[in-house]
């Protein structure tokens, strides 16, 4: 019983310092905050008014152990809520909530170089707009990386730094299986088999990145690669077969920051190209047959290399500061999106693939904002922008490709 | 034996480890001293003593002062912890400094005091010429001119001031919060709380240390704000990196709703029901719930309750059992979910067919399944289910008054082998494209696509078995759920008589019953009671989301085949006999299967939102 | 600022009005279907509304809260809260954070009301209550973070009269009890605006339930005037009109 005392009143007067340790002058810890949330309505030119919003709260702490050594702690809530988005990345009713942490651990190596072996979790909730409960998400995802990168500074004076980082993880979806695929097509091959439980889409990502940047240029190379665990190809006999899928995506992006009188620009230009061995299957309802799966406009079609595309990206954000002094700004952006893909055959409204031409994207997005700083720590933004997507995919009944829409929203941010 | 000694001795170790950890590691010492200090520093260590130079570590008096030249600069630290910084040509006086009451009084100059936690009853206040400030655990600068013209900017904490000569207007005492400040220009004015500025939060925070050269002030300040936004292009550089997993799902969207679930059912097996909705043409919606367990197995228990025998094989690998419900409409559909409500809100629409098909799917070259087919009735204005469903469009559909009205159901085995396999034969039969073979004995044919003729192909294949059967009218049904205690779990058996080919005979194997166990179970496969659904205090969403409802169909043989005899529940439940009418898996005739499919309501709340419109005019 | 906001909110309903394009009816049809389907968490919204999550105010011990909009009026909630101070930050030791204790209780009055005329129903309970903790700690002098745990529970508790009881699924209820009953998460920042007035941000997220919601608030002496957002909520944005005394 005294021992009892005696602990919790030594861990009470512990907690006590470690508190004061972390007030505001304290030469170890420095605290980080930044809460932004979004809300925004938007009107699509087919369908109906609807409105979403984006939460993202942040908090970090950054430790100096000792001289050379610091920790980083990052942990992230985001929801980001229905939203017109790229065609082909995700139906305008997908929202998701994620809980992440990172950790990184920082080392100077002499004056020039640094490493940054670092660890995250993550656990990522989706929903669709069938609203069925978030824990029931069939895309909810768990992740698991490991990170390691390395800095040389270059040019101390003009910020250049070069970056080499690899970064590994591993992303399990609990909930997500395929019975479709074993209804479809007798349990000919173990991989047809669909599996009662989920995981079906589980992976190993592997990425390397090459980023240097200078004098407010910055540009980059990267290289994924995705190992699935349990999805194998499909074969044009619609059977799914033994080869593991795999996916690879190499990406390059270039930008720089300038301030031109009283403008600010961030222009951004990236270049991705996406290849997986993986190919489709399209069945026009449950229980279609077909004689010739490669026939476009047969009840069940199978496209080959489905998922092979490249996109170009170009983004171009731009503020105007009033004055110097003012608590008033005003931002404008111009984004395009354009990806096409190699191998998929465009679709007509019903759902038939014609031979000829591929599939092509095209998303620009025009945005105006109006920025106003509440005071140091807080700001405040409104916002209208203009987006026409457009696409030689006709076949819109579950992922939109044709649309002009509209969004005007608000948006504060608090950071410290 | 512990004597009272020491005891005494361990609580009191035990006190001063606590008070040597819990407190600041401190001075004990009586009284104030200089910490450091440059330039021109000049103390008088009592009340009557002589100005001489400072020193560190000199010690000053009750009553004594310290006083700064241009470009001097002190830290004086007090008894009770309190820390004071001076800066140049500062002139500060030590008027009280009791255990508990301590007043400085600032006679010109700036200073910076950071007081901690006071003792419960002890005091601190600061004076100037114009006010009187008294804290507890604050932090904050005080400026003043030999007028009395001064300035008060809170750091932490809070601070009451009080002015020594009251105003013409306005209030004469204050309690400023940190971030906040007061700036007198002349005793006697009026003055009010204001909110600091950056400019003037960040002087106030500076090192106010002595020695040190204006641009080294800030250091530590712009130290953090340095660390700051490094934290800052972390952050943004990790955000990215989850977000790139993100952007690598490969998505193709083959429906309009999915969602899935892994639970167990209530024999014990773990399932996997996936639903969705999908449009195979524009004027059509297509329901499906699809059914999986990688093992079977039935061991029989609701036999002895009033349910119905189980014939199939135990440990049958890889079930697939499927719930699929089509329907047509009068108009296509507008392409974005979003707006069915108005759609199906407009009158004019109108259901053009319907088809339910339930099905055991675990073999595809050997289905048994049960389907229901609706056709809308013009003069009617709604859907009918009765055997005109089973005859070529264009034919004058019931009169109500017709004794033929009745409810009808296609069953049976289909076999691979024909002209039609069983899976595409099932695809048929749930686009309504079978006409009865109008040999009198039910039946089937496949017609052709747009429904206008027969093809002639016999439903069911070489070996298959398929026929349509309407309820009979005089049978009485079987329903378990009547003199149930309240709280009961939820469970129905249900069997209702149905007379094959509606050939009202009294031949062999001229009536089956059509028998249904319906469980409304949770996700491990216990059975709910009422009670969970009304007594929870979780809302209705969660609840819906953790419950499935399954039903396991059989179609049995009828012991008496003669529905005039049933009179009663009870007769019913003894005519039903524990052979299945349909010989399944190659067996004697008699051994048959069933039908188990799992149901979850994810999908329904969410279709039904968007069609309530059309669900309640069906309804009418 | 607030102005502006409203005004061009204005012109674009307007404009969206006159744009046929705007299904109003699918809208509301969903709207009305989303109640149907989580009538708990439609009310537990207006709930969060009259909840008072904020710290108070740098020099105050006491301070007791009602809502206003749109809790009592137009939905007839009426409603108390209370913020006690336990000690003021640094008062213990250097550094250890302000612990205030938050809690409150509503009831429906119209509820109560409608049961009077009721041949079925004996007894409505339509209330609920909160109780919490709230940790404050100042990262300067003009920011301060906050954290914090409340525990938030919604009755709906209908009882029927003897021989009037309905059918459920082949049972008689006597009584039907849901509601809403989940352990919050809080966590905001806050900064003043002016002397008296504070502006914060926070967010709140039910740990069970996974409800999510932001609230930004600007604080006055006796008015605070919120605007709380609800993601996944039937009616989205909230503006939510409170009134405080505080000592």
């Amino acid at each position: 019983m005294k021992k009892t005392i005696l602990t919790a009143v030594l861990t009470a007067g512990l907690a006590g310092r470690l508190c004061a340790a972390v007030a505001e002058d304290s030469k170890i810890f420095t605290p980080y905050f930044d809460m932004t949330m979004t809300e925004a309505g938007f009107m699509p030119s087919q369908g109906n008014l609807f409105s979403g919003g984006n939460i993202n709260t942040q908090v970090g702490l950054l430790t100096k152990i000792a001289k050379n050594d610091q920790i980083f702690g990052l942990y992230n809530f985001n929801y980001s809520g229905q939203g017109f988005a790229p065609q082909d990345t995700k139906q305008f009713t997908d929202r998701s909530m994620a809980h992440s942490f990172t950790i990184e651990y920082r080392r100077a190596i002499g004056d020039k170089f640094r490493v940054r072996p670092g660890i995250s979790f993550s656990h990522d909730y989706s929903r669709t707009g069938a609203d069925e409960a978030w824990k029931n998400g069939l895309y909810n995802m768990n992740t698991f990386g490991l990170q390691l990168a390395g800095d040389y500074v270059f040019d101390m004076e003009k910020n250049g730094i070069v970056t080499l980082a690899g970064l590994t993880k591993t992303v399990k979806f609990p909930n997500y299986t395929d019975l479709l695929r074993e209804f479809e097509n007798p349990a000919s091959t173990a991989a047809n088999i669909a599996s009662a439980n989920g995981g079906l889409e589980d992976q190993t990502l592997k990425q390397v990145s090459l980023r240097p940047s200078w004098n407010n240029f910055f540009g980059g190379l990267t290289y994924t690669q995705q190992d699935y665990a349990n999805q194998k190809v499909v074969a044009n006999t619609g059977t799914y077969g033994n080869t593991a899928q795999k996916d690879k995506t190499t990406s390059v992006d270039f930008g720089f920051h300038r301030s031109l009188w009283v403008f600010d620009l961030y222009p951004m230009v990236s270049y991705t190209m996406h290849r997986s061995n993986q190919n489709f299957i399209r069945y026009k309802s449950l229980g279609a047959t077909s004689t010739n799966l490669l026939d476009g406009s047969s009840d069940v079609t199978f496209v080959a290399r489905n998922y092979d595309y490249n996109e170009t990206t170009l983004s171009v954000p731009l503020d105007i500061n009033l004055s110097k002094t003012s608590k008033w700004a005003i931002g404008g952006a111009f984004n395009v999106t354009s990806r096409k893909y190699t191998d998929r055959p465009e679709r007509d409204a019903n759902n038939n693939y014609l031979a000829g031409t591929k599939q092509q994207n095209l998303m620009t997005t025009l945005t105006g904002s109006i920025r106003k700083r509440i005071n140091d720590v807080a700001m405040m933004r409104l916002f209208y922008s203009l987006v026409v997507a457009s696409s030689n995919a006709k076949f819109e009944q579950y992922m939109p490709y044709n649309y002009t829409g509209n969004t005007f929203g608000i948006s504060y941010q608090l950071s410290y | 034996m512990r004597t009272k000694i020491t005891l005494f001795c361990e609580y009191f170790f035990a006190f001063s480890l606590f008070l040597l950890i819990a407190l600041p590691s401190g001075l004990l010492a009586g009284e104030s001293k200089i910490l450091s200090m440059s330039g021109t520093v000049e103390v008088r260590p009592t009340r009557e003593g002589q100005w001489t130079a400072a020193s560190e570590n000199m010690e000053i008096g009750e009553g004594g002062a310290i006083r700064t030249g241009a470009g001097g600069g002190a830290v004086m630290l007090m008894p009770n912890k309190t820390k004071v910084w001076l800066k140049e040509s500062s002139s500060l006086e030590l008027e009280q400094r009791q255990t508990l009451a301590s007043r400085l009084a600032l006679v010109f100059g700036r200073i910076k005091v950071r007081v901690p936690h006071l003792l419960r009853k002890e005091r601190f206040e600061v004076r100037t010429p114009s006010a009187v400030c008294a804290v507890r655990g604050t932090e904050f600068t005080l400026g003043t001119d030999e007028e009395g013209k001064m300035d008060l900017q809170v750091l932490f904490g809070e601070v009451k001031l009080k002015f020594a000569i009251p105003p013409d207007r306005g209030s004469d005492e204050f309690s400023i919060p940190q971030g906040q400040g007061l700036r007198l220009e002349e005793k006697g004015r009026e003055a009010k709380p204001a909110l600091l500025t950056p400019k003037a939060e960040r002087e106030a925070l500076e090192n106010w240390n002595p020695g040190l050269k204006p641009a080294e002030r800030q250091k530590d300040l712009r130290q953090k704000e340095n660390d700051r936004a490094q934290i800052r292009e972390f952050a943004k550089v990790t955000t990215n990196s989850e977000n790139t997993v993100k952007s690598f799902l490969n998505v193709v969207k083959e429906s309009d709703l999915e969602a899935g679930r892994t639970l167990n059912d209530v024999h014990g097996n773990l399932v996997r029901v996936d639903q969705r909705m999908v449009r195979p043409e524009p004027d059509q919606i297509q329901f499906f719930n699809l059914v999986k367990r990688p093992v079977y197995g039935n061991n029989g228990s609701s036999l002895a309750d009033g349910g119905f025998k189980y014939n199939g094989a135990q440990g049958v690998p890889e079930r697939l059992d499927y719930m699929q419900m089509t329907m047509a409409f009068s108009k296509d559909l507008p392409q974005s979910l979003e707006q069915w409500p108005s759609f199906f809100s407009d009158n004019s629409i109108k259901p053009s067919w319907a088809s339910f098909v339930l099905a055991n799917r675990t073999d595809a070259s050997e289905i048994f399944f049960v389907a229901q087919g609706y056709k809308y009735d013009a003069p009617r204005d709604m859907l009918v289910n009765n055997p005109w469903v089973l005859t070529v469009d264009g034919t004058t559909p019931m009169l109500d008054t017709n004794p033929d009205d009745r409810n009808v159901i296609m069953t049976g085995i289909l076999k691979d082998g024909g002209a039609v396999t069983a899976l595409d034969g099932l695809n048929r039969i749930s686009k309504l494209q079978v006409l009865d073979a109008g040999a009198g004995n039910g039946t089937l044919v496949y017609s052709n696509a747009d429904r206008s003729a027969s093809s002639g192909i016999s439903v069911g294949g070489p070996g298959g078995n398929v026929v349509w059967a309407v309820k009979t009218d005089n049978a009485s049904s079987y329903s378990s759920s009547n003199n149930r205690p309240d709280n009961a779990p939820l469970v129905q058996y249900q069997a209702d008589m149905y007379d094959i080919g509606n050939q009202q005979g009294a031949g062999a194997n001229e009536y089956m019953w059509f028998a249904k166990e319906n469980y409304v179970i949770g996700n491990g496969g216990n059975i709910r009671t009422a009670s969970d659904f009304t007594n929870s205090s979780s809302d209705l969403f969660t609840l819906l989301k953790s419950n499935a409802l399954e039903s396991v169909m059989y179609i049995k043989k009828s012991v008496s085949n003669d529905p005039g005899t049933i009179i009663t529940g009870q007769n019913a439940k003894a005519d039903i006999s524990v052979s299945d009418y349909f010989a399944y898996g190659g067996g004697a005739a008699g051994s048959g299967t069933n039908i188990d499919v799992v149901f979850i309501p994810d999908l329904m709340v969410a279709a039904v939102q968007r069609m309530l419109p059309a669900i309640t005019n069906l309804k009418d | 600022m607030k102005r502006l906001t409203l005004t061009f909110l204005a012109l674009f309903l307007m404009q969206g009005a006159a744009n046929a394009r705007i299904d109003w009816t699918s809208t509301g049809m969903k709207m009305v279907g989303e109640i149907v389907a989580n009538p708990a968490g439609f009310f537990y919204d207006f709930q969060q509304d009259l909840e008072a999550t904020t710290p108070l105010p740098p020099g105050r011990s006491f301070g007791i809260q009602t809502g206003l909009f749109p809790t009592l009026i137009p939905l007839t909630y009426t409603n108390a809260s209370a913020k006690l101070r336990l000690h003021a930050e640094g008062h213990l030791a250097p550094g250890v954070p302000q612990v205030d204790l938050i809690g409150g209780y509503w009831n429906m009055l119209a509820a109560k009301m409608a049961t009077k005329d009721s041949q079925t129903i004996d007894s409505a309970k339509f209330g609920g209550y909160y109780a919490g903790a709230i940790v404050t700690s100042s990262v300067s002098p003009r920011v301060r973070t906050f954290w914090g745990y409340k525990h938030s529970v919604l009755d709906a508790k209908l009882k029927f009269k003897a021989g009037q009881e309905p059918e459920f699924l082949g049972t008689k209820v006597n009584s039907f009890d849901t509601g809403f009953n989940d352990d919050f998460f809080i966590a905001g920042i806050e900064t003043p605006k002016g002397v008296g007035k504070l502006w914060s941000m926070q967010l709140n997220y039910g740990l069970k339930t996974q409800t999510i919601s932001t609230k930004v608030s600007w604080y006055g002496k006796y008015f605070e005037l919120g605007l709380n957002i609800f993601p996944e909520g039937v009616l989205v944005v909230h503006p939510v009109w409170n009134f405080h005394l505080n000592f």
